[in-house]
């Protein structure tokens, strides 16, 4: 049960009316090493600097250096440490693609539970206006917006988490679509629960299971969208460094040190695992069909 | 009949205006974009005399009004004429139909790596979910869900080109030229697109399939005595297939997706460097009409799709839009 | 030059980049390099596997072959009237030329001008031009095509680059084919140095509303096919009215990922690769056992530029604080892998160029005099400055800015890194005339080795850095005006040491674009801007 706890106090509301959940959960070792691999990432993120000092010091004396008892992972072409710099990186990083994941799930709920509960008309409307934002690339809108409003994590969290709203809105609307239908929501009706409070009250945390799914999805996401554009040169400034400018920093110097790209690629590559596996198997434990499995 | 020639026209209709609003939102989105082309087009050359950017500004139609620039841009389109980029001179269809075909030939190559792939891959998972061979596809389908394609190519060129010199690391010869040459080329870029493709699609067989080998038909023919194989093959795989189906449209965005930074890694001259170099130049020209290209293929593909669900399965044929 | 002399032996450097990744580079870099001029210094001697200048050309080239040329920036168009892009510059030699050109050194030798002369007061011009030369298209080059021309280049509409340099002509005669006669409105002994300028190359006129895509010249090589910002093929032009080329064709091929094109370089794919990250140099030239291109001068490098007409920069003594505190020793090494020359003045001439003047004071890195200085100014401990750097490219740009952050910070002084996407980062100071109180701005300026071109930068209205030196007009027109080359000399002294004490943009290195080149490659050659000219390219045989 470790695990769960771990995964912080949205899980834990959750968890209250779905006590099942978490156990099927802590039955599945994917996910619960994944969700021990998302703790061990935040805490080594939020102890980045306690842990490896600091990531911008310079030192001209010692580029380039191979991994030491100094330091630990070597140092990068300007002699910081790379440590350092990749718990820092990775603090943006996940800082961006949870504020990502806040913006997607906040515009996302609220347009797919709109649609759900509003009239059919209105309902095929707001998902065929999600349809119609799927059908850009979102790289392509990214690049357009990033080169627009700049690239700060601020901007960025927005952007990606506006880019990943339809696809919550789609989810959020069919958790809502069940829930709607269920027998508990006619009683509520029945017995003059008032509509707002019977969303906040009992749709959203009999919902949230599938939402809390699609937010480890929707985090794993941003982590790639913010890769990809920082891949692309547009990504946050230095010295503040993410996985995506670390990676991009190192790529361009891949004849000189492996390393400096490797250390990025693989902090990415299983953060996103991580967070893609909590997701699925979150989103399985759910599924009693698959469950049966 | 009617019922279908309905349901037609009323996904014609909202294609049309899908592709309306897209290039609505497209063009006001560029023109809140800071950043002016015609100072990106005098690149920083000094001793440039205010009265060339106002000739320059005109030449590119820059200083009428944003509805004017819009209409004037929607009229050409209609008649096939999506003006000239700024910066070339050359024209936006000219710049398209140089860059398709590689695009083409690297996404259409990347889809079926990617078909080739997960199919097998599929089956496997869902026909036999205990096999060791299950588990590993299990966890290759994890991984490269978790990997961005520009990660994966860059890991393909660290291996293949820089560590064992097996492949070029970059380029594009047409396949007319040099068909040798050119397949050794796209070998790289569409295995990483193929892989980034192969992923998703996967995950959705598998979990077709594992539905549909619960179908009672499948139950009935196992019953009769069916093979396993002739059971899976000829009756699970094509009926999962079909619900796959309506996810090309996802697919074909994916790999529009993809392409941008595939193309990137690769120096492969595709529609993705165009639109990546347009977007940074701020060549509205090229970048809208390019936009829209992506999203009337997204469209095209959409409708095609639905199209062919509903006539592979008639129990949707009456026009009630997939959820 | 403190630091030089350990620097010394390595090549001589160029800088800029490609590097990284981005795709921003695409974004026309050139910028960047559009007029200018630094000069470098070199220091030391060559390495072995350098090719200085000259050297390596003893060679003899077989003829015939093809050459790929590989850059990280795509040309986008060709016209060179309206060049902007620093990529673009190297098929300018290779399908155009000019009434005059600049040879290796920087020295002006005859182009399709044989020969000229000036009136004693340096205002009336008449070039001879050579005869029975024909553009690709088969029309002959006559002095009426050059009369088009100038008058293109003349009209302030068209944005010409040097135009400037030539402005000051009045009247274009043209008494016979051969024969043209400028007249100037004021004196210029320099007209010849500024016809060399590649943008000032003869194109057929009829052909200039699509020399974008159709560049129609007399050089050494024809366009045979151009995908705009991804390859330009270039074949021989058999009928040119000099010495024939020795290659079939040139490819020039664009490479966006700094790391596929070192990769593509050392699998042989590509013969010539320009805009090297510096650091990569050596690798590469290590790898193929190939060569590292170096010019015989630089004027070429990495300046900043703040507002000199707005707060705290207005101040000299702020701009002379901020060149104490920039450890330029430090930033060449760690950036540019020790490739280039370390300033020591402000001045924006290389102590290799021959007008250099050795009697300016030197600004050291030296902290306690910057934070007084600063003081004075009004910058005390607390303040913030501003680093603006393209995203994307020139990630050389954004480790210099990051190692004056931390030398600033010693100093109580907060320096904000900001990364721009190329078109924002250009609009933010450009043109001149622009506002940026407070923001230290990253740029890189290539110039000609003509010192008042170089020096020229800093005319009111050129230069970002919005600066009014004084006197500085009436001692560059005396310089332009000037015939005798030593008297000149002198007059470039006087304006160095106006510069020195203004200090009204800061060289932090000088340096250029780095070329390598695979082994069996002979008589490529790059000039003091870092450009590469393959007029006389070939494979040895």
């Amino acid at each position: 049960m470790s695990a769960t706890v771990a995964t912080g106090p949205a899980l834990e509301t959750a968890a209250a009316g779905r006590v099942g959940i978490v156990r099927r959960l802590s039955r599945r070792p994917a996910a619960v090493v994944s969700a021990v691999t998302i703790a061990v990432l935040l805490l080594l993120s939020l102890l980045a600097t306690p842990i490896a000092g600091s990531p911008t010091a310079i030192d001209t004396r010692e580029i380039l250096a191979s991994p030491s008892g100094a330091h630990w992972l070597g140092t990068d072409d300007l002699g910081r440490d790379v440590l350092a710099r990749t718990l820092a990186g990775g603090r943006l990083t996940l800082l961006v693609a949870f504020g990502a994941m806040a913006v997607s799930m906040a515009v996302g709920t609220l347009w797919g539970f709109v649609a759900a509960a509003a009239g059919r008309a209105v309902g095929e409307g707001l998902m065929r206006a999600a349809d119609a934002c799927l059908a850009i690339p979102p790289i392509l809108l990214a690049l357009i917006l990033v080169a627009a409003f700049g690239a700060s994590s601020w901007t960025l969290a927005l952007i990606s988490g506006l880019l990943l709203a339809p696809q919550t809105a789609r989810i959020a609307r069919s958790a809502l679509l069940t829930e709607l239908r269920s027998d508990y929501r006619l009683a509520a009706r029945a017995v003059g629960v008032s509509p707002l409070r019977t969303v906040f009250g009992e749709l959203l945390p009999n919902a949230s299971p599938a939402l809390i799914a699609q937010a480890s999805l929707t985090v794993a996401w941003a982590i790639g969208i913010e890769a990809s554009l920082s891949f692309l040169g547009l990504g946050v400034q230095p010295p503040e460094a993410s996985w995506g400018t670390l990676l991009q920093e190192g790529y361009a110097g891949l004849y000189r040190s492996v390393w400096l790209t490797v250390v990025p690629g693989v902090a990415i590559f299983v953060a996103i695992l991580a967070f893609n596996t909590f997701g699925s198997q979150l989103q399985q434990a759910l599924d009693p069909r698959q469950e049966e499995r | 009949m009617n019922g279908l020639r309905g349901y037609v026209l009323r996904r014609l209709g909202a294609g049309v205006l899908l592709l309306a609003l897209a290039s609505l939102l497209t063009f006001a989105l560029l023109r809140v974009v800071p950043g002016d082309p015609t100072i990106t087009k005098l690149g920083g050359a000094r001793n440039i005399d205010p009265a060339a950017l106002a000739e320059l500004r005109h030449e590119l139609g820059l200083d009428r009004s944003v509805v004017a620039q819009y209409l004037s841009w929607v009229g050409g389109l209609l008649q096939g004429d999506l003006g000239q980029s700024y910066f070339s001179q050359y024209a936006v269809t000219t710049l398209i139909g140089q860059r398709v075909v590689p695009t083409l030939e690297l996404a259409g190559l990347a889809f079926v790596v990617g078909l080739v792939l997960a199919v097998p891959a599929a089956l496997v998972s869902a026909t036999r979910p205990r096999s060791i061979a299950a588990r590993l596809v299990n966890a290759a389908t994890a991984a490269l869900m978790a990997a961005p394609p520009f990660l994966v190519g860059i890991a393909f060129v660290v291996v293949l080109s820089v560590q064992a010199g097996l492949l070029p690391a970059r380029g594009y010869v047409p396949f007319v030229e040099d068909p040798l040459e050119n397949l050794r080329l796209v070998a790289m870029p569409a295995l990483t697109l193929g892989l980034a493709v192969a992923a998703p699609l996967v995950v959705l067989l598998r979990a077709s399939l594992g539905e549909t080998l619960r179908a009672p038909f499948i139950r009935t023919a196992t019953g009769k005595g069916l093979q396993r194989r002739r059971v899976v093959l000829g009756h699970a795989l094509p009926n999962a297939l079909i619900p796959s189906l309506t996810y090309l449209g996802v697919t074909v965005g994916y790999l529009l997706g993809g392409v941008v930074v595939v193309e990137y890694v690769f120096g492969w001259p595709g529609l993705g460097s165009l639109v990546v170099d347009a977007v940074l130049k701020r060549d509205y020209a090229v970048l809208q009409s390019v936009v829209l290209l992506a999203v009337a293929i997204f469209v095209f593909v959409t409708f095609v799709t639905d199209l062919l669900y509903g006539v592979l399965d008639p129990r949707l044929r009456v026009g009630e839009g997939q959820p | 030059m403190k630091s030089s002399g350990r620097e010394a032996g390595t090549v001589v450097l160029m800088r800029e980049t490609r590097a990284a990744a981005a795709a921003a580079r695409i974004a026309g870099v050139a910028a960047l390099t559009a007029g200018c001029a630094a000069l470098a210094v070199g220091c030391g001697g060559s390495s072995p596997t350098t090719d200085r200048g000259a050297t390596g050309e003893s060679q003899p080239a077989s003829a015939g072959g093809r050459l790929v040329y590989g850059t990280a920036s795509g040309i986008s168009q060709l016209d060179p009237h309206t060049r902007s892009a620093a990529q673009q510059l190297v098929v300018h030699p290779l399908l155009f030329d000019g009434l005059t050109r600049a040879g290796r050194n920087g020295e002006t030798e005859p182009g399709l001008a044989e020969s000229w002369r000036a009136s004693p007061d340096q205002r009336t011009w008449t070039f001879t031009l050579r005869s029975g030369v024909r553009f690709h298209d088969g029309t002959p080059f006559d002095s009426r095509a050059v009369k088009a021309n100038l008058e293109r280049v003349l009209d302030p509409r068209v944005p010409n680059p040097d135009r400037t340099k030539i402005e000051m002509i009045a009247s274009i005669g043209t008494p016979s084919p051969t024969r043209l006669v400028l007249r100037l409105s004021a004196p210029n002994a320099l007209l010849p140095d500024a016809l060399a300028a590649s943008s000032l190359v003869m194109v057929q006129p009829r052909t200039f509303s699509t020399a974008a895509k159709a560049a129609v010249g007399t050089g050494p090589f024809k366009l045979a096919e151009m995908v705009p910002d991804d390859h330009v093929t270039l074949v021989r032009n058999d009928d040119y009215w000099g010495e024939q080329a020795n290659l079939d064709e040139i490819e020039i091929v664009r490479s966006p990922d700094a790391t596929a094109a070192a990769t593509a370089f050392r699998s042989g794919d590509l013969d010539v690769l320009w805009s090297v990250p510096p650091a990569d140099v050596d690798g590469l030239v290590a790898a193929t056992q190939g060569r590292a291109l170096e010019p015989e001068d630089i004027s070429a490098g990495v300046y900043w530029e703040v507002d000199n007409a707005s707060p705290p920069f207005d101040d000299v003594r702020a701009r002379q604080a901020l060149l104490h505190a920039i450890d330029r020793e430090t930033m060449l090494r760690v950036a540019y892998a020790g490739k280039g020359l370390v300033p020591e003045t402000a001045s924006m001439l290389s102590p290799r160029n021959q007008a250099f003047e050795a009697s300016l004071a030197a600004y050291p890195f030296d902290l306690d005099r910057a934070r007084a200085l600063f003081a004075e100014a009004g910058v005390g401990a607390g303040e913030t400055l501003t680093f603006l750097t393209p995203a994307g490219q020139f990630p050389e740009w954004a480790q210099m800015g990051q190692i004056l952050q931390e030398d600033l910070k010693k100093i109580g002084i907060t320096l904000k890194i900001q990364r721009e996407e190329f078109s924002t980062w250009l609009e933010a100071f450009y043109p001149a005339g622009k506002r940026f109180p407070g923001t230290i701005v990253a740029n890189y300026l290539s110039l000609p080795t003509t010192p008042m071109y170089q020096l020229s930068f800093l005319n009111e209205g050129v230069c970002e850095c919005n600066a009014r030196l004084p006197g500085w007009r009436e001692l560059s027109s005396r310089a332009v005006a000037t015939g005798d080359a030593a008297e000149r000399d002198g007059i470039y002294a006087q304006l160095q040491e106006v510069q020195n004490r203004a200090v009204p943009v800061l060289p932090i290195a000088f340096t250029t674009l780095q070329t390598v080149v695979q082994p069996d490659v002979v008589g490529a050659w790059v000039d003091t801007q870092g450009n590469v000219d393959l007029t006389q390219a070939g494979f040895a045989r």
